[in-house]
């Protein structure tokens, strides 16, 4: 593979799942200097997956995504950086009416307030080092197409594509472009909760989302701003017709659970 | 067709469109804060021959006296004071409406959308609108959909997102889209549609009166969210 990153420093901040541990891997093979940012509480996870991916990671950082404050703090003292790679935390299903207030309460902490107070510290980053930026949100289909049983989803990763939209037009002066790589089923197996592309993700479609985003990272992409690529074997397409919507229905059973 | 052919089979329409709301039972919850809209869409709601119920944040002599007023066109008009905010307050809103009213038909659930600025967002307005105005809007939302299923009878959840046309120059989805198409695709086998509008804050009267056509034009509609523009003012003259 060539080194489209070369020089680069990119952070892949937010989740840790298998998703993470092959993003890691990925951009580092393009060139990339990596960091990973993950919550306290997730902290042997990280170090556990960093351990099995054995990827060589400069930085492993743990933020208070809850504290706008803190997370600035934090975030000023980073050496300069590049990308931001965010990947969602909460990644539950379940039907409309059976869904709690603690699992909508922590979607919208996890999928988009603490998203906010990250993508505004980087933000002020970028500015303070005057060279330019990339934000990249990983984003799920149901956030762009509406699927059963995954309101809480939804909503909270639909916010924060409303915000992100929001956020490209204002940066644009600053140079910073923010981007969005919208995941979805693989065309293998279109039978499996849609949350299984974070974890146990299928090593196909995990490798063209890392793919996606080291692309939106790249300088190739420098005029791409509050744009969506969506990797998903067409399932968008595919889920349109009344068949498939019929037999998604039939195969929802339990929630899925982060 | 003549003339007085004409005349008669637009009376009819007008007739029909007329009786489409008579005896139905909505209940409008301002999230939005949007009190002078609330009331306008109440009245155009009793005017249309419907029954309503109107949530308040706080029990104030201009609760009542609105009330009183709207209820002189003869509908049944109900006052229920209730913090959206909170799942026990929101239970007894349904709990009153079903006991006074007998049953609901429709929700109207009023909720501004997200705030314009991005770096100058700060963590209290942005969790203002997450925690107390959006997930508000849900927990409505839920309470009224489970009350509907329970009533196993068709039933309808308008969500109306009020936006400033001002401070948005370039258009984004609405953050509550993707929730309403959920919303649809799990409630429409019970019977209950779902939609969405997007309503300019300048234009409450306007606005009031083409929601008012929306719902007497009884559309077999769901999961979509519309933009209040012109056209729907059409079906309303």
């Amino acid at each position: 593979m060539s080194a489209p990153l070369a020089g680069k420093h990119c952070l892949v901040a937010g989740g840790v799942h298998q998703l993470t541990g092959v993003m890691l891997k990925y951009l580092q093979q393009a060139g990339a200097a990596t960091s990973i940012a993950f919550d306290p509480l997730e902290g042997s996870q990280a170090i556990a997956l960093v351990s099995d991916t054995q990827v060589d990671v400069a930085r492993m950082r743990a933020l208070d995504f809850s504290s706008a404050r803190m997370l600035q703090s934090q975030v000023m003292s980073f050496e300069p950086l590049d990308t931001l790679i965010w990947l969602p935390r909460w990644y539950g299903l379940s039907a409309f009416l059976e869904s709690s207030s603690a699992d909508w309460q922590q979607a919208l902490e996890r999928n988009f307030e603490q998203v906010v107070y990250t993508l505004q510290a980087v933000t002020r980053l970028f500015i303070a080092q005057s060279q330019g930026g990339r934000i990249i949100i990983v984003s799920l289909l149901p956030a762009q197409h509406p699927h059963p049983d995954s309101s809480v989803l939804a909503m909270s990763l639909s916010a924060l594509q409303t915000l992100s939209l929001r956020a490209a037009h204002e940066l644009r002066s600053h140079h910073i472009t923010v981007n969005t790589v919208v995941a979805g089923w693989s065309q293998s197996d279109w039978s499996y909760p849609v949350t299984e592309v974070f974890d146990p993700s299928p090593q196909g479609l995990a490798t063209n989302i890392a793919a996606a985003c080291a692309f939106l990272a790249s300088d190739s992409a420098s005029h791409m701003t509050g744009s969506s690529l969506t990797v998903d074997d067409g399932y968008r397409l595919h889920m349109r017709t009344r068949s498939t919507l019929d037999q998604n229905l039939s195969k929802v059973t339990s929630p899925v659970r982060a | 067709m003549s003339g007085f052919q004409l005349r008669q089979v637009t009376l009819y329409v007008k007739l029909l469109v007329l009786m489409a709301l008579q005896g139905s039972v909505i209940l409008i919850v301002d999230i939005a804060d949007e009190a002078e809209f609330h009331w306008q869409l109440a009245d155009r709601l009793t005017q249309a021959g419907a029954d309503v119920a109107l949530q308040s944040p706080v029990n104030s002599t201009e609760l009542t006296a609105r009330v009183k007023a709207l209820r002189q066109s003869g509908q049944r008009v109900l006052g229920v004071v209730a913090d959206p905010t909170q799942p026990s307050e929101v239970l007894a809103l349904m709990q009153s409406v079903i006991k006074t009213l007998s049953r609901l038909d429709t929700l109207i659930v009023l909720v501004p959308d997200m705030p314009k600025h991005f770096l100058a967002l700060g963590p209290d307005e942005l969790r203002h609108w997450t925690y107390h105005q959006a997930l508000a809007a849900i927990t409505v939302c839920q309470a009224a959909a489970r009350e509907l299923v329970g009533q196993a009878q068709p039933g309808r959840l308008l969500l109306l997102s009020f936006t400033d046309t001002e401070a948005a120059p370039h258009p984004v989805p609405s953050s509550f889209s993707m929730l309403i198409g959920s919303m649809a695709l799990e409630l429409k086998a019970f019977g209950i549609s779902v939609s969405g509008i997007s309503i300019a804050r300048d234009s409450a009267t306007d606005c009031a009166r083409a929601v008012t056509a929306f719902l007497e034009a009884d559309l077999p509609t769901t999961g979509q969210y519309l933009s209040l523009d012109g056209a729907l003012f059409e079906v309303a003259a």
